[in-house]
Protein backbone atom coordinates (compact mmCIF):
# COMPACT_ATOMS: atom_id res chain seq x y z
CA UNK A 1 0.00 0.00 0.00
CA UNK A 2 1.08 3.34 -0.72
CA UNK A 3 0.44 6.53 1.08
CA UNK A 4 0.26 10.58 0.72
CA UNK A 5 1.47 13.34 2.40
CA UNK A 6 -1.45 16.31 2.04
CA UNK A 7 1.51 19.23 2.03
CA UNK A 8 -1.70 21.77 2.53
CA UNK A 9 -2.11 19.63 6.07
CA UNK A 10 1.28 18.80 7.16
CA UNK A 11 4.47 21.05 7.19
CA UNK A 12 7.69 19.14 7.70
CA UNK A 13 11.35 19.80 7.63
CA UNK A 14 14.05 17.30 7.80
CA UNK A 15 17.74 18.05 9.56
CA UNK A 16 20.60 15.94 9.85
CA UNK A 17 19.50 14.05 12.71
CA UNK A 18 15.94 14.86 12.90
CA UNK A 19 12.84 15.82 11.14
CA UNK A 20 10.04 18.34 12.61
CA UNK A 21 6.67 17.29 11.46
CA UNK A 22 3.43 19.66 12.05
CA UNK A 23 -0.10 18.86 12.03
CA UNK A 24 -1.54 22.01 11.06
CA UNK A 25 -5.32 21.17 11.59
CA UNK A 26 -4.81 19.51 15.44
CA UNK A 27 -1.86 21.60 16.44
CA UNK A 28 0.00 18.48 17.19
CA UNK A 29 4.19 18.24 16.61
CA UNK A 30 6.17 15.18 15.66
CA UNK A 31 10.19 14.52 16.74
CA UNK A 32 11.32 11.91 14.19
CA UNK A 33 14.71 10.43 15.12
CA UNK A 34 16.48 7.22 13.57
CA UNK A 35 14.83 5.29 10.56
CA UNK A 36 11.82 6.89 11.12
CA UNK A 37 13.30 10.09 9.36
CA UNK A 38 13.97 7.82 6.20
CA UNK A 39 10.48 5.79 6.27
CA UNK A 40 8.97 9.11 6.39
CA UNK A 41 10.74 10.20 3.29
CA UNK A 42 10.29 6.89 1.76
CA UNK A 43 6.86 6.93 2.13
CA UNK A 44 6.08 11.00 0.95
CA UNK A 45 8.36 9.56 -1.88
CA UNK A 46 5.54 6.66 -2.55
CA UNK A 47 7.23 4.19 -1.87
CA UNK A 48 5.11 1.02 -0.62
CA UNK A 49 4.74 -0.09 3.45
CA UNK A 50 5.76 -3.59 1.53
CA UNK A 51 8.85 -1.74 -0.19
CA UNK A 52 10.24 -0.80 2.51
CA UNK A 53 9.82 -3.33 5.23
CA UNK A 54 11.42 -4.59 1.94
CA UNK A 55 14.76 -2.57 2.28
CA UNK A 56 14.72 -2.64 6.12
CA UNK A 57 13.48 -6.36 7.39
CA UNK A 58 12.23 -4.81 10.52
CA UNK A 59 8.35 -5.56 9.70
CA UNK A 60 6.97 -4.90 13.53
CA UNK A 61 8.81 -1.59 13.97
CA UNK A 62 7.74 0.01 10.67
CA UNK A 63 4.46 -1.14 10.59
CA UNK A 64 3.68 -0.21 14.00
CA UNK A 65 5.44 3.60 12.81
CA UNK A 66 3.14 3.61 10.08
CA UNK A 67 0.13 2.78 12.04
CA UNK A 68 0.99 5.64 14.07
CA UNK A 69 1.07 8.18 11.06
CA UNK A 70 -2.09 7.36 9.47
CA UNK A 71 -3.92 7.44 13.01
CA UNK A 72 -2.39 11.07 13.87
CA UNK A 73 -3.45 11.93 10.05
CA UNK A 74 0.27 12.56 8.86
CA UNK A 75 -0.53 9.98 5.85
CA UNK A 76 -3.52 8.63 4.10
CA UNK A 77 -3.36 5.68 1.85
CA UNK A 78 -3.04 6.32 -2.04
CA UNK A 79 -3.93 4.79 -5.34
CA UNK A 80 -0.81 6.38 -6.68
CA UNK A 81 1.87 4.37 -8.32
CA UNK A 82 4.48 6.38 -9.23
CA UNK A 83 7.15 7.17 -6.87
CA UNK A 84 10.48 9.46 -6.62
CA UNK A 85 13.25 7.34 -6.31
CA UNK A 86 15.80 7.60 -3.13
CA UNK A 87 19.19 6.50 -1.91
CA UNK A 88 19.41 5.16 1.16
CA UNK A 89 22.47 5.79 2.73
CA UNK A 90 21.73 5.00 6.60
CA UNK A 91 21.90 2.06 7.91
CA UNK A 92 18.38 0.93 9.48
CA UNK A 93 17.85 2.36 13.41
CA UNK A 94 14.72 1.60 15.30
CA UNK A 95 12.34 4.92 14.31
CA UNK A 96 11.94 7.09 17.35
CA UNK A 97 8.83 9.06 17.03
CA UNK A 98 7.74 11.69 19.87
CA UNK A 99 4.46 13.58 19.86
CA UNK A 100 3.98 17.14 21.29
CA UNK A 101 0.39 18.19 22.04
CA UNK A 102 0.50 21.36 24.19
CA UNK A 103 -0.91 23.53 21.12
CA UNK A 104 -3.84 21.29 20.65
CA UNK A 105 -5.83 22.75 23.47
CA UNK A 106 -5.37 26.11 21.66
CA UNK A 107 -7.04 25.13 18.73
CA UNK A 108 -9.93 22.85 20.23
CA UNK A 109 -11.37 26.01 22.57
CA UNK A 110 -14.56 25.88 21.78
CA UNK A 111 -14.72 29.91 20.58
CA UNK A 112 -18.35 30.46 21.12
CA UNK A 113 -18.76 28.55 24.89
CA UNK A 114 -15.41 27.69 26.40
CA UNK A 115 -13.94 31.40 26.68
CA UNK A 116 -15.03 32.98 29.75
CA UNK A 117 -14.75 37.26 30.21
CA UNK A 118 -10.50 37.54 29.85
CA UNK A 119 -11.04 36.47 26.42
CA UNK A 120 -9.21 34.07 24.14
CA UNK A 121 -6.85 32.05 24.20
CA UNK A 122 -7.61 31.46 28.05
CA UNK A 123 -9.31 28.43 28.64
CA UNK A 124 -12.64 28.71 30.50
CA UNK A 125 -12.31 27.84 34.20
CA UNK A 126 -14.28 24.53 34.96
CA UNK B 1 -21.62 44.15 -3.21
CA UNK B 2 -23.45 42.51 -0.36
CA UNK B 3 -23.21 42.68 3.56
CA UNK B 4 -21.33 39.18 3.37
CA UNK B 5 -18.84 40.48 1.09
CA UNK B 6 -15.27 41.34 3.05
CA UNK B 7 -14.54 44.34 1.07
CA UNK B 8 -18.05 45.83 1.62
CA UNK B 9 -17.72 44.94 5.28
CA UNK B 10 -14.41 46.67 5.81
CA UNK B 11 -16.18 49.72 3.89
CA UNK B 12 -18.97 49.84 6.58
CA UNK B 13 -16.20 49.71 9.11
CA UNK B 14 -14.29 52.37 7.66
CA UNK B 15 -17.05 54.91 7.32
CA UNK B 16 -17.72 53.93 10.30
CA UNK B 17 -14.71 55.33 11.71
CA UNK B 18 -14.80 58.76 9.60
CA UNK B 19 -18.51 59.18 10.65
CA UNK B 20 -17.57 58.67 14.52
CA UNK B 21 -19.27 61.43 16.23
CA UNK B 22 -16.16 60.92 18.88
CA UNK B 23 -13.71 61.62 16.25
CA UNK B 24 -11.32 63.83 17.90
CA UNK B 25 -8.45 61.80 18.47
CA UNK B 26 -5.14 61.74 16.80
CA UNK B 27 -2.78 59.86 14.89
CA UNK B 28 0.73 58.52 16.20
CA UNK B 29 3.54 56.64 13.86
CA UNK B 30 5.33 53.88 14.89
CA UNK B 31 8.63 52.34 13.63
CA UNK B 32 7.64 49.18 12.46
CA UNK B 33 11.05 47.25 11.62
CA UNK B 34 12.19 49.53 8.81
CA UNK B 35 8.36 50.11 8.01
CA UNK B 36 6.08 53.22 9.08
CA UNK B 37 2.67 52.66 10.59
CA UNK B 38 0.25 54.94 11.01
CA UNK B 39 -2.11 54.40 14.02
CA UNK B 40 -5.28 56.41 13.32
CA UNK B 41 -7.29 56.45 16.98
CA UNK B 42 -10.94 57.71 17.44
CA UNK B 43 -10.51 59.08 20.53
CA UNK B 44 -7.47 59.81 22.92
CA UNK B 45 -8.54 57.66 25.57
CA UNK B 46 -8.08 54.79 23.08
CA UNK B 47 -5.02 56.05 22.29
CA UNK B 48 -3.43 56.11 25.49
CA UNK B 49 -5.11 52.60 26.19
CA UNK B 50 -3.44 50.83 23.50
CA UNK B 51 -0.06 52.76 22.82
CA UNK B 52 1.95 52.11 25.92
CA UNK B 53 3.41 48.90 24.83
CA UNK B 54 4.31 50.82 21.50
CA UNK B 55 5.94 54.34 22.77
CA UNK B 56 9.20 53.34 22.47
CA UNK B 57 8.96 53.02 18.93
CA UNK B 58 6.70 56.48 18.26
CA UNK B 59 8.77 58.39 15.67
CA UNK B 60 7.73 62.09 15.09
CA UNK B 61 7.71 64.32 11.59
CA UNK B 62 6.29 61.33 9.34
CA UNK B 63 4.31 62.53 6.43
CA UNK B 64 3.72 59.03 5.03
CA UNK B 65 3.60 54.99 6.43
CA UNK B 66 3.37 52.20 5.10
CA UNK B 67 0.51 50.31 6.76
CA UNK B 68 -1.83 52.25 8.15
CA UNK B 69 -4.67 51.21 11.67
CA UNK B 70 -8.12 52.66 12.36
CA UNK B 71 -8.34 52.04 16.18
CA UNK B 72 -11.85 53.01 17.26
CA UNK B 73 -14.96 51.77 19.36
CA UNK B 74 -18.35 52.58 18.45
CA UNK B 75 -21.68 51.18 19.21
CA UNK B 76 -22.82 51.66 16.02
CA UNK B 77 -22.50 48.45 14.51
CA UNK B 78 -24.82 46.10 16.40
CA UNK B 79 -24.77 42.60 14.46
CA UNK B 80 -22.31 41.15 12.41
CA UNK B 81 -22.90 39.43 8.74
CA UNK B 82 -22.08 36.15 9.95
CA UNK B 83 -23.31 33.04 12.07
CA UNK B 84 -22.12 31.62 14.91
CA UNK B 85 -20.96 28.91 13.28
CA UNK B 86 -18.68 30.70 11.11
CA UNK B 87 -16.30 31.48 13.96
CA UNK B 88 -13.16 29.12 13.43
CA UNK B 89 -10.48 28.64 15.40
CA UNK B 90 -8.02 31.76 16.76
CA UNK B 91 -11.31 33.77 16.19
CA UNK B 92 -11.14 33.63 12.44
CA UNK B 93 -14.06 34.23 10.27
CA UNK B 94 -15.41 31.93 7.17
CA UNK B 95 -16.17 33.06 4.51
CA UNK B 96 -14.15 36.63 5.47
CA UNK B 97 -10.91 35.62 5.00
CA UNK B 98 -9.05 36.09 1.28
CA UNK B 99 -6.35 36.52 -0.36
CA UNK B 100 -7.24 40.12 -0.07
CA UNK B 101 -9.28 40.06 3.43
CA UNK B 102 -8.03 38.73 6.56
CA UNK B 103 -10.57 38.93 9.42
CA UNK B 104 -10.52 37.78 13.17
CA UNK B 105 -13.00 38.19 15.95
CA UNK B 106 -11.68 38.47 19.34
CA UNK B 107 -13.49 36.25 21.77
CA UNK B 108 -14.27 37.42 25.17
CA UNK B 109 -13.76 41.73 24.13
CA UNK B 110 -16.04 41.08 20.79
CA UNK B 111 -13.28 42.94 18.85
CA UNK B 112 -13.14 42.71 15.10
CA UNK B 113 -10.09 42.88 12.81
CA UNK B 114 -9.70 43.00 9.65
CA UNK B 115 -6.67 43.82 7.00
CA UNK B 116 -6.80 44.21 3.59
CA UNK B 117 -3.53 43.04 1.87
CA UNK B 118 -3.68 45.30 -0.94
CA UNK B 119 -4.53 48.70 0.61
CA UNK B 120 -2.26 47.67 3.50
CA UNK B 121 -4.70 49.24 5.64
CA UNK B 122 -5.95 47.50 8.87
CA UNK B 123 -8.98 48.14 11.31
CA UNK B 124 -9.40 47.61 14.84
CA UNK B 125 -13.09 47.69 16.10
CA UNK B 126 -14.22 47.09 19.26
CA UNK B 127 -18.11 48.37 20.63
CA UNK B 128 -16.61 49.79 24.05
CA UNK B 129 -12.53 50.54 24.44
CA UNK B 130 -13.18 49.68 28.17
CA UNK B 131 -13.81 46.07 26.96
CA UNK B 132 -10.16 45.72 25.73
CA UNK B 133 -8.43 43.00 27.77
CA UNK B 134 -5.13 43.65 29.63
CA UNK B 135 -3.65 41.50 27.49
CA UNK B 136 -4.57 43.40 24.25
CA UNK B 137 -2.62 45.79 26.03
CA UNK B 138 0.57 44.26 25.93
CA UNK B 139 0.88 43.32 22.39
CA UNK B 140 -1.63 45.36 20.68
CA UNK B 141 -2.69 44.43 16.91
CA UNK B 142 -0.71 42.22 16.84
CA UNK B 143 -2.98 39.48 15.10
CA UNK B 144 -3.03 42.66 11.96
CA UNK B 145 1.26 42.99 12.17
CA UNK B 146 1.07 39.29 11.87
CA UNK B 147 -1.08 39.41 8.34
CA UNK B 148 0.45 42.47 7.38
CA UNK B 149 4.13 40.63 7.88
CA UNK B 150 2.92 37.67 5.91
CA UNK B 151 3.56 39.64 2.83
CA UNK B 152 7.35 40.46 3.80
CA UNK B 153 10.46 39.06 4.49
CA UNK B 154 9.61 39.92 8.82
CA UNK B 155 7.88 37.33 11.54
CA UNK B 156 5.90 38.49 14.54
CA UNK B 157 7.48 35.81 16.46
CA UNK B 158 6.11 34.45 19.79
CA UNK B 159 9.50 34.63 21.93
CA UNK B 160 11.64 37.20 23.88
CA UNK B 161 14.61 38.80 22.63
CA UNK B 162 17.17 39.46 24.19
CA UNK B 163 21.25 40.90 24.04
CA UNK B 164 23.49 43.58 23.08
CA UNK B 165 23.73 46.36 20.93
CA UNK B 166 26.26 44.00 18.69
CA UNK B 167 24.25 40.82 19.10
CA UNK B 168 21.10 39.51 20.08
CA UNK B 169 19.37 36.14 21.15
CA UNK B 170 15.98 34.76 20.99
CA UNK B 171 14.49 32.93 24.18
CA UNK B 172 12.03 30.92 22.92
CA UNK B 173 10.19 28.21 24.96
CA UNK B 174 6.99 27.16 26.52
CA UNK B 175 5.06 28.57 29.09
CA UNK B 176 7.20 27.77 32.31
CA UNK B 177 9.96 26.91 30.83
CA UNK B 178 11.55 29.80 32.74
CA UNK B 179 11.46 32.02 29.67
CA UNK B 180 9.91 35.58 31.17
CA UNK B 181 12.31 35.14 34.17
CA UNK B 182 15.44 34.57 31.72
CA UNK B 183 13.99 37.44 30.33
CA UNK B 184 13.63 39.96 33.28
CA UNK B 185 16.95 39.11 34.60
CA UNK B 186 18.61 41.06 31.76
CA UNK B 187 16.98 44.26 33.95
CA UNK B 188 19.75 43.08 36.24
CA UNK B 189 22.81 43.89 34.10
CA UNK B 190 23.57 47.17 32.29
CA UNK B 191 25.01 45.68 29.46
CA UNK B 192 21.36 43.41 28.85
CA UNK B 193 18.70 45.01 27.06
CA UNK B 194 15.47 43.75 26.15
CA UNK B 195 13.66 43.86 22.61
CA UNK B 196 10.39 42.34 23.80
CA UNK B 197 9.46 39.46 26.59
CA UNK B 198 6.52 38.16 24.57
CA UNK B 199 6.68 39.21 20.47
CA UNK B 200 9.22 40.12 18.29
CA UNK B 201 9.53 41.17 15.00
CA UNK B 202 12.65 39.49 13.25
CA UNK B 203 13.87 39.63 9.62
CA UNK B 204 14.35 36.35 8.33
CA UNK B 205 16.42 37.49 5.35
CA UNK B 206 18.75 40.11 7.15
CA UNK B 207 18.94 38.05 10.78
CA UNK B 208 17.43 41.50 12.14
CA UNK B 209 15.56 41.88 15.65
CA UNK B 210 13.52 44.79 16.43
CA UNK B 211 11.63 45.84 19.19
CA UNK B 212 8.03 45.85 18.91
CA UNK B 213 6.40 45.85 21.99
CA UNK B 214 8.26 47.19 25.50
CA UNK B 215 5.74 45.11 27.86
CA UNK B 216 7.17 42.65 29.77
CA UNK B 217 5.01 40.53 32.12
CA UNK B 218 5.04 38.25 35.17
CA UNK B 219 3.23 36.31 37.53
CA UNK B 220 2.53 37.42 40.15
CA UNK B 221 3.40 34.80 42.33
CA UNK B 222 6.91 35.42 41.20
CA UNK B 223 7.02 38.56 41.76
CA UNK B 224 8.12 37.38 45.35
CA UNK B 225 10.99 35.64 44.14
CA UNK B 226 11.81 38.24 41.32
CA UNK B 227 10.99 41.43 43.93
CA UNK B 228 13.46 43.65 41.83
CA UNK B 229 10.70 43.84 39.63
CA UNK B 230 8.24 45.17 41.99
CA UNK B 231 9.17 49.31 41.36
CA UNK B 232 8.57 48.70 37.78
CA UNK B 233 5.43 47.35 38.24
CA UNK B 234 2.17 49.32 36.56
CA UNK B 235 0.02 48.88 39.57
CA UNK B 236 -2.90 50.12 37.89
CA UNK B 237 -3.55 47.21 35.76
CA UNK B 238 -4.91 45.26 38.41
CA UNK B 239 -7.25 43.07 36.91
CA UNK B 240 -4.35 41.36 35.01
CA UNK B 241 -3.83 37.67 35.17
CA UNK B 242 -0.09 39.18 34.67
CA UNK B 243 1.99 41.95 36.47
CA UNK B 244 2.75 44.21 33.51
CA UNK B 245 5.98 46.54 33.32
CA UNK B 246 5.98 49.19 30.54
CA UNK B 247 9.60 49.07 30.19
CA UNK B 248 9.52 52.22 28.21
CA UNK B 249 7.99 53.96 31.45
CA UNK B 250 10.06 52.68 33.89
CA UNK B 251 13.70 51.81 32.72
CA UNK B 252 14.16 53.41 29.11
CA UNK B 253 17.51 52.60 29.13
CA UNK B 254 16.24 48.47 28.62
CA UNK B 255 14.75 48.59 26.08
CA UNK B 256 16.47 47.51 22.83
CA UNK B 257 15.08 48.96 18.93
CA UNK B 258 17.14 46.53 17.10
CA UNK B 259 19.72 44.31 17.01
CA UNK B 260 21.61 42.19 15.05
CA UNK B 261 20.30 38.20 15.63
CA UNK B 262 22.86 35.58 16.21
CA UNK B 263 21.34 33.17 18.81
CA UNK B 264 18.69 31.24 19.38
CA UNK B 265 18.43 30.14 23.26
CA UNK B 266 15.92 27.64 24.44
CA UNK B 267 15.88 27.91 28.39
CA UNK B 268 15.45 24.61 30.46
CA UNK B 269 14.04 25.01 34.35
CA UNK B 270 17.31 23.29 36.05
CA UNK B 271 16.89 24.56 39.69
CA UNK B 272 21.27 23.98 39.31
CA UNK B 273 23.10 25.94 41.51
CA UNK B 274 24.75 27.60 37.82
CA UNK B 275 23.32 28.92 34.73
CA UNK B 276 24.92 27.34 31.75
CA UNK B 277 24.54 27.79 28.34
CA UNK B 278 25.35 24.55 25.99
CA UNK B 279 24.95 23.65 22.06
CA UNK B 280 21.63 22.37 20.86
CA UNK B 281 20.27 21.53 17.75
CA UNK B 282 18.69 23.70 14.39
CA UNK B 283 15.74 21.13 15.12
CA UNK B 284 15.37 22.12 18.48
CA UNK B 285 14.91 25.37 18.03
CA UNK B 286 12.44 24.85 15.48
CA UNK B 287 10.15 22.89 17.67
CA UNK B 288 10.80 25.88 20.09
CA UNK B 289 9.51 28.85 18.09
CA UNK B 290 7.73 27.25 14.89
CA UNK B 291 4.28 25.64 16.72
CA UNK B 292 3.54 28.63 19.36
CA UNK B 293 3.81 30.95 16.87
CA UNK B 294 1.74 29.32 14.30
CA UNK B 295 -0.83 28.45 16.53
CA UNK B 296 -1.32 31.50 18.40
CA UNK B 297 -2.07 33.89 15.26
CA UNK B 298 -5.00 33.30 12.58
CA UNK B 299 -3.62 32.17 9.50
CA UNK B 300 -0.45 31.94 7.63
CA UNK B 301 0.80 28.97 9.72
CA UNK B 302 2.75 27.25 6.65
CA UNK B 303 4.14 30.20 5.96
CA UNK B 304 5.27 31.03 9.79
CA UNK B 305 6.60 27.41 9.87
CA UNK B 306 8.79 28.31 6.26
CA UNK B 307 9.94 31.51 7.71
CA UNK B 308 10.94 29.70 11.54
CA UNK B 309 12.69 27.25 9.34
CA UNK B 310 15.09 30.28 7.73
CA UNK B 311 15.37 31.54 11.02
CA UNK B 312 16.41 28.30 12.58
CA UNK B 313 19.10 27.29 10.49
CA UNK B 314 20.36 31.04 10.37
CA UNK B 315 20.95 30.86 14.60
CA UNK B 316 23.73 29.09 16.55
CA UNK B 317 21.17 26.94 18.79
CA UNK B 318 21.75 27.22 22.66
CA UNK B 319 19.91 25.85 25.32
CA UNK B 320 20.21 27.64 28.72
CA UNK B 321 20.25 25.14 31.50
CA UNK B 322 18.80 27.81 34.07
CA UNK B 323 19.69 28.23 37.90
CA UNK B 324 17.79 29.28 40.46
CA UNK B 325 19.58 33.17 41.04
CA UNK B 326 18.61 35.98 38.27
CA UNK B 327 21.40 37.59 38.66
CA UNK B 328 23.59 35.00 37.82
CA UNK B 329 21.26 33.93 35.31
CA UNK B 330 21.78 37.08 33.99
CA UNK B 331 25.93 37.50 34.38
CA UNK B 332 25.67 34.25 32.46
CA UNK B 333 24.29 35.68 29.05
CA UNK B 334 26.53 38.73 29.35
CA UNK B 335 29.86 36.60 29.57
CA UNK B 336 28.25 34.13 26.70
CA UNK B 337 27.73 37.23 24.43
CA UNK B 338 30.88 39.20 25.53
CA UNK B 339 32.77 35.55 24.85
CA UNK B 340 31.37 35.64 21.49
CA UNK B 341 31.78 38.68 20.74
Amino acid sequence: MTYTIDTNKVVSEIFNDEAVIVNLASGAYYSFKGSAITIWQLLGAGYSDEEIIGQFKDAESINKFIAFLVQENLIATSDAVTKQTITIDQPFTLPEYKKYDDMKDLLLLDPIHEVDQTGWPHKKAE
Amino acid sequence: MKLSDPAFFFDTLKTLYTNSDTRSGSTVHVQLAEKVLAIHFSRPEIKVYMLASLSHIVVDNVSSADITIYCFDSPLLTAFPWQARDYGVQGAIEGFNTTRFQTAYQHGSGAVMMYDHDTKEGIYWIKDFTDIPYWERSFPFRSILHWWSRDTSLILLHAAGIGQQHSSALLSGKSGSGKSSTTLSCLLRDDLQIAGDDYVLVDTETSTLYSLYNCAKVEWDNLERLDFLKPLVNTNIKEAEKAMIFMHETCKEKVMQKSKLEYAFIPVVCRANKTTIVECTEAEVLKSIAPTTMFQLPFGQTETFRKCITLSKRLKPYRIELGTNATEIAAAISEFLIDKK
